[in-house]
């Protein structure tokens, strides 16, 4: 399901064009970008929960030269899947 | 911040935001994810614009050992969700790194890194020899008859291959009357190459006559190889077709190298032996041992490289390099890893926090660091 398909089937949901739906997502979106640039975590029941993480610098080595690198930390956005759809995909 | 946001806040917030009703706005927010809920449990990938992708993945069954009893055990596959964040909303995530990059560290800093340098040190010569393997097999081709019987002495000391090319273009260079460049390189190699050549003498002189007999072959088609090269300059010794054609081995003779170390020369002698006789055959093989032997105690007073490999080199702790507090799932393998740059070291910071059972540590232990130094 591609993001077309994803915003017909939405806007089918919630009666509202196709246009519309498309720009509340935008909306959607950005206020849980805002949330995470916060470092809050998004947690919906029977979805799961959306956060960011800290990833620690480590010493990486090339194996095929011997080369150290030091990648830097970063931060990346982590999804974890609820108990129940876990369950259901299983 | 650090808060956790439920479907309501988040519908609050989103209210706000937006043009839409209130009662549109719940429901809008509560169909976006019930949406992906429904798409992806039913194994359909969902790609949102600006958001990411959900699909489903499959794991494989692994087998696993239970750590307790060492029973092995299969963990059975199954199927997970997976979440992969558009390149856009990663950056956008990541923006307060985005300054960092990867820094190459390529300045030895710390004793870790010359072992791992001296590893693949070693492993690029395990290489070498590996591909000198089929140079040999090239040899054997050449040479017909008596080489079938001596392929399996052959095949019984591995560096026989590498030794027996460096003889032959040793010789080459002293020919060539390149005296200087041989007395260099002689100078690094020739220890090294005497005390291969002592072990597996001794080793032969030790094995039973039978064994005697073959490694003589051996031994024949090494002096025909440095005669051969000889031939080439005309310093011929005229047997050489006595030796290619030699009929069972009834007569063959034995080349016998003398070196004398000091001058870094190498003549080839030839002194005929008849190999059915046992006792002779001995005899033979007592001298080729011994003028061997006492080169090799002369240029064993030679200063060699010092050898050290990774598992064997030892360190001192200096002081406290770092204080770490132990997180959930470190380990002193991880730790030595993440501070020294190798897995390998993390004995010492055991023996330097008193640790005896690396098993048992617990979260939020203080582990001290040492900082090492070559002995």
């Amino acid at each position: 399901m591609n993001h077309k398909e994803f915003i017909a089937s939405l806007s089918g949901k919630c009666g509202l064009t196709a246009d519309e739906t498309d720009r509340q997502v935008d909306i959607l979106l950005s206020v849980m970008k805002k949330l995470w640039a916060d470092n809050d975590s998004i947690s919906i029941s029977g979805f799961g929960i959306l956060e960011v993480r800290k990833k620690m610098e480590r010493v990486s080595v090339n194996p095929g030269n011997g080369q150290r690198m030091l990648v830097p930390p970063k931060l990346v956005l982590n999804y974890k899947p609820s108990a129940l759809l876990k369950e259901k995909v299983k | 911040m650090d808060n956790k946001i439920n479907l309501a806040q988040l519908t609050e917030l989103f209210c706000k935001e937006s043009t839409l009703a209130k009662g549109v706005s719940a429901t809008f927010v509560k169909s976006f994810f019930e949406t992906v809920i429904s798409e992806v449990s039913e194994g359909e990938q969902v790609r949102i614009k600006g958001f990411g992708t959900f699909k489903q993945i499959t794991i494989n069954d692994r087998e696993s050992v239970n750590v307790n009893t060492g029973e092995r055990f299969v963990i059975p596959g199954h199927t997970k969700i997976s979440f992969t964040p558009d390149p856009v909303l990663k950056d956008f995530i990541n923006k307060p790194f985005a300054n960092f990059e990867t820094v190459i560290i390529d300045v030895p800093e710390s004793d870790g890194n010359k072992d791992a340098a001296l590893v693949t040190a070693l492993a690029d010569n395990l290489n070498e020899a590996v591909s000198e393997k089929p140079l040999e097999v090239d040899d054997k081709s050449k040479v017909p008859a008596e080489e079938n019987n001596c392929s399996p002495a052959a095949s019984e000391s591995e560096p026989k291959p590498v030794r027996k090319r460096m003889i032959g273009l040793r010789t080459l260079m002293k020919i060539l009357g390149v005296l200087l460049t041989v007395l260099v390189i002689s100078y690094c190699i020739w220890p090294l190459n005497l005390m291969h050549l002592m072990r597996s003498k001794m080793d032969q002189m030790e094995t039973a006559d039978s064994k005697v007999a073959k490694t003589e072959v051996v031994r024949n088609e090494k002096s025909q190889k440095v005669r051969s090269v000889q031939a080439e300059n005309g310093q011929i010794q005229t047997e050489d077709g006595q030796v290619q054609t030699a009929d069972e081995q009834v007569k063959s003779p034995v080349g016998q190298q003398s070196v004398t170390t000091g001058l870094e020369e190498v003549s080839t002698d030839q002194k005929p032996s008849t190999t059915g006789q046992k006792p002779a055959a001995a005899e033979q093989k007592q001298t080729d041992a011994q003028s061997v032997f006492t080169l090799t105690a002369a240029d064993l007073a030679r200063p060699v490289g010092s050898f050290t490999s990774a598992d064997t080199i030892s360190y001192r702790m200096l002081d406290v390099m770092a204080t770490h507090t132990l997180s959930e799932g470190e380990t002193l393998v991880r730790l030595s890893g993440q501070y020294y740059g190798t897995k390998i070291l993390w004995p010492y910071i055991a023996a330097y926090n008193g640790i005896d059972n690396a098993d048992m540590l617990h979260v939020g232990m203080k582990i001290d660091i040492p900082r090492l130094a070559n002995r």
